[in-house]
C-alpha cells in the first residue's frame, strides 16, 4: 500500500482539516503517515496546498515529488490546476466544481480550467459537491465531508470509510455531526 | 492540539511544532515563553493551551526579547526553560542572547527559519549564522521524530555545559505531521532557587574572560559533537559523497530510493560545533562531495575549509534561495553524477511551466476591520507617504489595497515615518496592529513626542494578534493562560503627551472619517486609536455561543453603489456593471451599507 495524495484548495476551504482526518484515519488502520502543510498568509484566501503520504514501508520524504501523485483532491478548479505540478497521466484528480466567484482572480469557466487539467491527466472526477450539499442540509460548510465520502465511494481514496466516517466525527462540533451524516452517507450512495 | 500533545498512547501524530512540546514535557521544562512568529506560532499555542493542566508556565510575552528575557530568568533559577520564536524574532532576541552565553545561561532557544518565505515579508535570512557570531551551539532535526530527541538533547547540553542552544527547525519540519513515540511525562518542576551566575568586579575584565571560557566551551562542545549520534553517516557505493542537513537530509534519503543508489552520506544534526574530524574522516576517501543544506552554505564553506584535493559542491548546484524538495535535491545530485534528469519528470515539470496559472494570494477577509480604515485613510489622505507594519495589515501593501508603501520590521513604520516627514516637510501616516505597537512601537511613539514629529499614527486595535492565529494580546483582556487586564492604547497614547489623539469605531465610517480629517488636519504627533475586533475572531465567539449575525444583500442598482469600488471589499462583486454580495462571504460588518444606503439592505433570510 502506497498512497501519494494531494489536498488542495485556497485558505478557509478546508483543506488542513480534510488532510487531518485523512491523515488520522490512515493512522487509525496502522499505516505510515506524513502529512505537510503550509499556514500562515494561506488562512486569508491564498492557494494552499497539503501533501499526505500513506505507505506501510518508511516514508522519506514528506513532499511529493513531481508528477508522482496518485490522487488530487482539490476543492476548487483553479487550485485542481495548480496541483497538477504534482499529476501524472494515472493521478485521479477529484475536483469540486466550484462555481461562485474568485476573488482576485479573473473569471476563468471551470469547463475551460477543466480542459487544461486535462492534458495532465485524463482520469478526472468531477463533483457538484456545493450545490447538492446545498440543497440537501443548507450549509456548504459540509462540502467536504461530501468530497470525502464520494472519493471513497469511487475507490480513489483507499481507506476504510468506518474510520474516516470516525476521524471526521473526532474533528467537528457535535451540534454538525447529523447533518454531515446525512452527507456522508449520501455521498457513499 | 493539545489532545495529541498530551497522549498517553505509545505513540501519536504531532507535528514537529508540537513535538517540540511533548519534549518539554517529557524533559522536566518548567517555563517557557514566546511571541506569536509563523512557522513557529503553535509552539507558543500548544504551550498555552496544556499549561494549566501540566504545571508547565507558559506566557505570551510582548516581545521575543522580553520572552527569552524572561526564560533566561528562569533558568538562572534552576528551572528548565524554553523560548520559541521565527527567524527575525532572533534579529530582536540577540541583544540579549549573546551576552547570556558569555553568562552561562542553561536555556533552549527554538528559532523556525522559512526557507521560501511561506509566512515572512521581511528576510529569508539563515539562522546557522548567529552560532558563529554569538557561540551557540545548534542542533538540526530534519523531521518531527528528530525534533522530539533533538529537543530533549538540547535541554541535556544546555544544563551540562551551562550554555544557550539554539534549535533550528525550518517551516517543512514545523509544519510536518507524522507518527512520534511517546514517553512518561514526568512532574514538572516550575519552581527553583535564584543563584548569582557571576560576580560583578567593578570593571568589565570578566567580559574578555567570560569570552575565553566561551571559547574553551566551545573546544568541548566540539568533542562532543564527534561523539555525537546527531552528527552521523550511512555507508554508500563509490567516491562521490552526500553532506546534507536538515530536512534536505529526507529528500537526499527520497531520490537515493528513486534512482536506486546508495552514496557515503555524512547527515549533520549538530551543525556548531562541526564535527571536524567526522567530516574530514568522511571525505578521506571520496574525491568529489556535494553539500545540500538549504539557504547559506555554511557546511559547504567549513567543508572547503577543512579538506584537500577534494571537488566539492553546493550552492554552485543548488540554490541558496528559496525551500528545498526532492526534485530540485534530483537535479543536485543528477548533476554530480553526470546522469541525466529523468525525463518523464522533466517533461511534466516543463507542461506546467509552460500552463498559465493565475496566481492567487491572500487579502483581507471580508469584514476586517483593517479595510474600513484603509478606506477612510485612502479618502481623506490621498497622496501622503504611508508606512506599514507587521501584522495581517501588511496585505494593506499588496493588491487590491496598495495603500502602504513599505514593510520593514515589527515597529519600523513609525520611525520610517518620522524620518519621511522630517525629509521632506510632509505629514506622513503609519499603520501599526495593537501587539506590534506593544511588541516594539512605544520608544518609536516617544521618539516621534521629543522630536516633534508631524505625522498621524494609525494603531489599528483589533484586540488580537491575529496573523499568527489569534493569540491574545494586551487589548484581548486574557494572556495566555487566564483573564488579564486590559491595556487602554488611550491611556498609554496620552501618557506619551502626543499632540492630538482620538479613539474611531471603525464600522461608524462616518465617525471615523471626520476622526481622520480632523487628526490629519492638526500639526504635530496625532494618533487615530481605529478600534475593530478582528471579524474571525468576533464570528468564532458568535458560533461558539450559538449566535448568527447579518448578512447584507444588494437589492437596487443605485448610482451610491460605485462607491464600493473604494472599498474592496470580497464579498462585493460586479458582473456587467451590476453589483452582488456572496452572502457565504458577508459577515454584515455594515460599511458597504453606510457607503451605498439606497442600495444595499439586510438580507431577508
Amino acid at each position: 500500500m502506497k498512497s501519494d495524495i494531494i489536498i488542495t484548495g485556497y485558505g478557509g476551504q478546508g483543506v488542513l482539516t480534510i488532510a487531518e482526518v485523512i491523515a488520522k484515519a490512515a493512522l487509525s488502520q496502522g499505516y505510515n503517515i506524513s502529512q505537510t502543510e503550509l499556514h500562515g498568509l494561506a488562512q486569508r484566501g491564498g492557494s494552499l496546498q497539503c501533501h499526505i503520504r500513506i505507505s506501510d514501508k518508511k516514508i522519506n520524504s514528506e513532499l511529493i515529488l513531481v508528477g508522482s501523485a496518485d490522487l488530487i483532491i482539490a476543492l476548487d478548479p483553479l487550485e485542481a490546476l495548480r496541483a497538477c505540478y504534482w499529476a501524472n497521466p494515472n493521478t485521479t484528480i477529484l475536483i469540486n466544481y466550484k462555481t461562485s466567484k474568485p476573488y482576485l482572480v479573473e473569471e476563468l469557466s471551470p469547463e475551460s480550467l477543466i480542459t487544461k487539467i486535462k492534458k495532465f491527466s485524463k482520469k478526472i472526477e468531477i463533483v457538484k459537491a456545493d450545490d447538492i450539499v446545498e440543497k440537501l442540509t443548507g450549509n456548504i460548510m459540509d462540502a467536504n465531508t461530501y468530497i470525502l465520502g464520494y472519493a471513497l465511494k469511487k475507490n480513489i481514496l483507499i481507506l476504510n470509510k468506518d474510520k474516516i466516517w470516525k476521524s471526521i466525527t473526532d474533528k467537528i462540533r457535535p451540534e454538525f455531526i447529523e447533518s454531515n451524516k446525512k452527507v456522508f452517507n449520501e455521498a457513499l450512495k | 492540539m493539545s489532545k495529541e500533545v498530551l497522549s498517553k498512547e505509545k505513540r501519536t501524530l504531532l507535528f514537529g511544532n508540537e513535538a517540540v512540546v511533548r519534549a518539554c514535557l517529557e524533559s522536566g521544562v518548567g517555563f517557557s515563553a514566546s511571541y506569536p512568529g509563523t512557522p513557529a506560532s503553535e509552539i507558543g499555542t500548544v504551550l498555552a493551551e496544556i499549561s494549566k493542566e501540566t504545571g508547565l508556565y507558559f506566557e505570551w510575552s510582548t516581545n521575543e526579547k522580553v520572552a527569552l528575557e524572561a526564560a533566561a530568568g528562569a533558568a538562572f533559577s534552576g528551572v528548565k526553560s524554553i523560548t520559541a520564536m521565527k527567524h527575525y524574532g532572533l534579529n530582536v532576541v540577540s541583544d540579549s542572547l549573546l551576552p547570556l552565553t558569555y553568562l552561562e545561561c542553561p536555556l533552549v532557544v527554538v528559532v523556525a527559519d522559512d526557507p521560501g518565505c511561506f509566512s515572512s515579508i521581511e528576510t529569508e535570512q539563515d539562522t546557522r549564522w548567529y552560532s558563529k557570531m554569538g557561540y551557540i551551539p545548534m542542533l538540526e532535526p530534519s523531521s518531527p521524530e528528530e525534533t522530539m530527541d533533538v529537543t530533549k538533547k538540547a535541554f541535556e547540553i544546555a544544563w551540562k555545559y551551562k550554555i544557550p542552544v539554539i534549535i533550528r527547525l525550518t517551516t517543512r519540519v514545523c509544519y510536518t505531521r507524522s507518527i512520534i513515540n511517546l514517553s512518561k511525562i514526568p512532574k514538572i518542576n516550575s519552581i527553583g532557587r535564584f543563584e548569582k551566575p557571576i560576580n560583578y568586579e567593578g570593571s568589565c575584565s570578566h567580559t574578555v574572560l567570560g569570552h575565553e571560557k566561551l571559547l574553551n566551551k566551545i573546544e568541548l562542545l566540539k568533542k562532543l559533537s564527534e561523539k555525537s549520534e546527531l552528527n552521523f553517516t550511512e555507508s554508500g557505493t563509490g567516491n562521490i559523497g552526500i553532506i546534507t542537513s536538515g530536512v534536505s537530509y529526507r529528500y537526499v534519503k527520497e531520490v537515493f530510493d528513486d534512482l536506486k543508489i546508495k552514496l557515503p552520506l555524512l547527515k549533520i544534526g549538530m551543525s556548531y560545533p562541526l564535527p571536524d574530524e567526522k567530516i574530514k574522516n568522511f571525505c578521506k576517501k571520496l574525491k568529489k562531495v556535494l553539500v545540500i543544506e538549504e539557504v547559506d552554505p555554511i557546511i559547504e564553506n567549513e567543508v572547503k575549509c577543512l579538506t584537500n584535493n577534494l571537488e566539492v559542491h553546493g550552492k554552485d548546484f543548488l540554490s541558496s534561495v528559496g525551500e528545498y524538495n526532492t526534485e530540485i535535491v534530483l537535479h543536485g545530485i543528477s548533476k554530480i553524477l553526470n546522469k541525466k534528469f529523468p525525463k518523464d519528470i522533466e517533461n511534466i515539470g516543463k507542461q506546467y511551466n509552460n500552463t498559465e496559472i493565475e496566481p492567487r494570494i491572500p487579502f483581507l477577509c471580508a469584514g476586517c476591520p483593517h479595510r474600513a480604515t484603509f478606506y477612510a485613510i485612502r479618502k481623506i489622505i490621498p497622496d501622503a507617504p504611508k508606512l506599514g507594519d507587521i501584522g495581517c495589515y501588511l496585505l494593506g501593501s499588496w493588491k487590491p489595497e496598495k495603500i502602504e508603501d513599505i514593510i520593514v520590521s515589527m515597529g519600523a513604520g513609525i520611525s520610517l515615518a518620522h524620518g519621511v516627514s522630517k525629509s521632506t516637510n510632509k505629514k506622513t501616516v503609519a499603520f501599526i496592529g495593537d501587539s506590534t505597537f506593544f511588541h516594539a512601537g512605544v520608544p518609536a511613539l516617544l521618539n516621534l513626542v521629543y522630536n516633534k514629529s508631524d505625522i498621524l499614527l494609525v494603531i489599528l486595535d483589533n484586540r488580537w494578534t491575529a496573523m499568527t492565529g489569534h493569540q491574545p494580546t494586551l487589548t484581548t483582556g486574557r494572556n495566555a493562560t487566564e483573564e488579564a487586564k486590559i491595556i487602554d492604547i488611550a491611556e498609554i497614547v496620552k501618557a506619551c503627551q502626543v499632540d492630538n489623539y482620538a479613539s474611531a469605531n471603525v464600522y461608524n465610517m462616518n465617525e471615523l472619517l471626520e476622526t481622520v480629517k480632523d487628526l490629519y488636519s492638526k500639526k504635530g504627533v496625532s494618533v487615530l486609536i481605529a478600534k475593530g475586533e478582528c471579524k474571525l475572531a468576533y464570528l468564532r465567539r458568535l458560533a461558539k455561543e450559538k449566535k448568527n449575525y447579518f448578512r447584507f444583500e444588494v437589492y437596487q442598482q443605485n448610482p451610491d453603489l460605485k462607491e464600493l469600488d473604494n472599498f474592496k471589499c470580497p464579498a462585493i462583486f460586479k458582473e456587467n456593471g451590476k453589483y452582488s454580495i456572496d452572502a457565504n462571504l458577508c459577515w454584515g460588518c455594515t460599511v458597504c451599507k453606510q457607503l451605498a444606503p439606497s442600495s444595499i439592505k439586510i438580507k431577508t433570510q
